[in-house]
């Protein structure tokens, strides 16, 4: 027999060369087969957006929950940044025996003289309604000694902290969120003004730097007032000792450090029940908490995204049936299976990516709304973005598939007489 | 040597008990550039024979030459690039795409050559004005008549410049007036392009008109008629 005659070139060879031969691979046919998925879907509106729908819901959970995730991380370094992962607090516990026992001094001395710990300072803390002007306010009321400011780092933006020249003086330092509570309306309250604190005048010697509350310690030490410790029972029913806050060497491991004072509070002579937290522990509950958080919105992100992928199958599969016409005249013109395989693969993940796309943006746009409800930072997180797009392409490619090897299945003749 | 050449091909359609052979022992060939006729009764198997000349289906036995290559036993995707550079289709029903412009959906063959139908469209408008539809390239199919969709049809099967142009009743759903024209038109493009046709038609005054006349009876080639030329 005959050998197969060899046939002409791609492009007629009486075809003027109006088109440069760079346009018969790569991006520009691969835009050319896209631009004819976008139109394919757009004629197809409806049924679209509705698939759409789940891949948005899906995308937009998994992005809302990474970038809140990010920030919740960020925020919870934040609050602990100022103060350092070297503190440790301890509060006391209640006993079965009822009233919890008292901390003294002399417990503080004997923590501070601990090769484990650096400094110790007494914190005794309390409510207090304060009228001034026409501005009636509720705030913390922190007591505490010089050492604490230099513990804790807090620093005055005006004025000083409390030195131990105030042990027996009137003296109160203000948080900067408090500051701002107690001007209300009016001018804020200044140093070297006084403020009404239960019954007695508190000249105010100083003001702090804005702060981020430390969930170690148990006061917001923002809205606080801080006066001397020797004092607060002036202002303030109870006034024990209600904690101590501590600070570690940064080379001390913070589980020694933990275990060494609570060894001073379970020896002789006075054994009491204490609780013990140290920085890193917290950071490592909250983070365990986080964990929790994101493994459920994962799960609902998860399940949006099926139920988004199934909705991306059925529009494909009711479009593979619509259009089997095209596809019969498609293969009439030369395409191969695998180019009706291709075609319908790419108006899925088109679908797909579009629904991933806006979903991306809605996720960003709830996690803005709760990083500001949260009062936290909003950070784009730089996951986010390639993550949504990754998903719905992923959720494209895998939901396509099976409606496009259908289509590609489908035979000319059959799929030229449908209807 | 023949463009195209059959010989003892048989095809039957259904399965099992319903399995009726639609095509016995067929055996013809077409030369570049003839003109021919397929006619018969409904249900003698012409549109059967022009799916298995178009590659679009197998002959059960039997060979099938296209241009001296056994097509009969190629692969799909062989099959797949001689029609779409060897072979035009143009159907009763049109089959044009109703959400492309006339001249994309002249242009869309050139999507399965491996090139960019938008790079492609000065091909298409030229084929669109040799069919005499310049000035509608932009419309949509839903906004011609049916002869006007059957000469962008044709433009589309021409437009990369087959040897072999199939067209299965193009006149079917046109008057008598339109249809004459696109018979015109195929003579016209024939006689420019040297395109061969193969053409099947129920008009005895279409057939009249083609040099060659295939009669098919009952899945059997009864008549080849040849004008003298
Ligand atoms: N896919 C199929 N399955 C079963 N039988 C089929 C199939 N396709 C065609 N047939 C049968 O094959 C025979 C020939 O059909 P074909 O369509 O080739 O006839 P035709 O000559 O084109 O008729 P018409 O002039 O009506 O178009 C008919 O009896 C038809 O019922
Ligand atoms: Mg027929």
């Amino acid at each position: 027999m005959t050998p197969p005659s060899d046939h002409p070139p791609d492009a007629p060879p009486d075809h003027p060369p109006d088109h440069p031969p760079d346009e018969r691979h790569g991006g520009g046919r691969l835009r050319e087969l896209v631009a004819d998925a976008f139109r394919n879907l757009c004629s197809v509106r409806q049924r679209s957006l509705l698939a759409l729908l789940g891949v948005v819901i899906g995308t937009a959970a998994v992005i809302a929950l990474v970038n809140i995730g990010d920030n919740a991380k960020h925020h919870a370094l934040s609050q602990f940044q100022a103060m350092g992962t070297d503190l440790l607090t301890v509060r006391r516990e209640f006993s079965a025996l009822g009233q919890p026992p008292a901390f003294t001094l002399d417990d503080v001395a004997a923590l501070a003289a601990l090769p484990e710990i650096d400094a110790a300072a007494p914190l005794a803390v309390g409510g207090l309604e304060i009228v001034r002007g026409r501005a009636r306010v509720s705030l913390g009321v922190a007591g505490v000694t010089a050492e604490f400011f230099r513990l804790t780092r807090l620093t005055a933006a005006a004025g000083r902290v409390l030195s131990p020249l105030d042990a027996r003086q009137t003296s109160v330092v203000l948080g900067s969120g408090a500051v701002r509570q107690l001007a209300g309306e009016g001018a804020p309250p200044a140093v070297g003004q006084w403020i009404r604190l239960g019954g007695y005048n508190y000249t105010i010697v100083g003001v702090l730097e804005p702060t981020v509350a430390n969930p170690l310690l148990p006061i917001d030490t923002d809205n606080a007032v801080f006066v001397p410790l020797e004092g607060m029972r002036r202002v303030a029913a109870g006034g024990d000792i209600a904690g101590i806050v501590l600070r570690k060497p940064p080379e001390t491991d913070d589980r020694a450090a933990g275990a060494a004072v609570a060894g001073h509070f379970a020896a002789p002579p006075r054994p009491r029940p204490v609780a013990v937290q140290t920085a890193r522990q917290m950071i490592a509950a909250m983070a365990e908490q986080m964990e929790v958080y994101a493994l459920l919105l994962a799960a609902v992100g998860g399940i949006s995204l099926v139920v988004g992928g199934v909705g991306v199958m059925n529009v494909m599969l009711m479009s593979v049936v619509e259009r089997r016409r095209e596809i019969g005249l498609r293969l009439a013109l030369g395409a191969r299976p695998r180019d009706i395989r291709a075609m319908f693969l790419i108006e899925a993940t088109a679908l797909s990516v579009a629904g991933g796309g806006l979903g991306a943006l809605l996720g960003l746009a709830a996690a803005a709304v709760y990083a500001r409800s949260a009062g936290w930072d909003f950070i784009l997180s730089a996951a986010a973005p390639p993550l949504g797009i990754g998903m719905s392409l992923a959720v494209g490619l895998f939901f396509g598939l099976y409606p496009a090897i259908r289509a590609s299945r489908l035979d000319p003749i059959v799929a030229l007489r449908a209807e | 040597m023949a463009l195209l050449d059959l010989s003892g091909v048989h095809k039957a359609h259904g399965d099992g008990p319903n399995r009726v052979p639609v095509l016995r022992d067929v055996s013809f060939a077409i030369a570049p550039g003839e003109v021919c006729a397929i006619t018969g009764a409904s249900g003698s198997g012409k549109s059967t024979l022009l799916n298995l000349i178009g590659l679009l289906d197998r002959p059960d036995s039997g060979r099938l030459l296209f241009e001296g290559e056994d097509v009969a036993r190629a692969t799909p995707d062989r099959q797949a690039r001689l029609r779409s550079r060897r072979i035009g289709f143009v159907f009763q029903s049109f089959h044009l795409l109703p959400r492309l412009t006339a001249l994309d959906n002249v242009a869309l063959p050139f999507l399965y050559r491996g090139l960019s139908p938008r790079a492609c469209r000065g091909h298409a408008a030229a084929m669109l004005q040799r069919v005499g539809l310049a000035d509608r390239a932009g419309h949509r199919p839903e906004e011609l008549s049916g002869g006007q969709r059957q000469r962008v049809a044709i433009a589309r099967a021409l437009v990369g410049r087959p040897a072999l142009l199939l067209a299965d009743e193009p006149t079917g759903n046109l008057d008598s007036g339109a249809a004459r024209r696109i018979i015109d038109l195929f003579f016209e493009l024939n006689a420019e392009t040297g395109v061969a046709v193969v053409l099947v038609t129920h008009d005895p005054g279409i057939a009249a008109r083609c040099p060659r006349r295939l009669t098919m009876d009952d899945g059997r080639l009864t008549a080849d008629g040849r004008d003298p030329p």
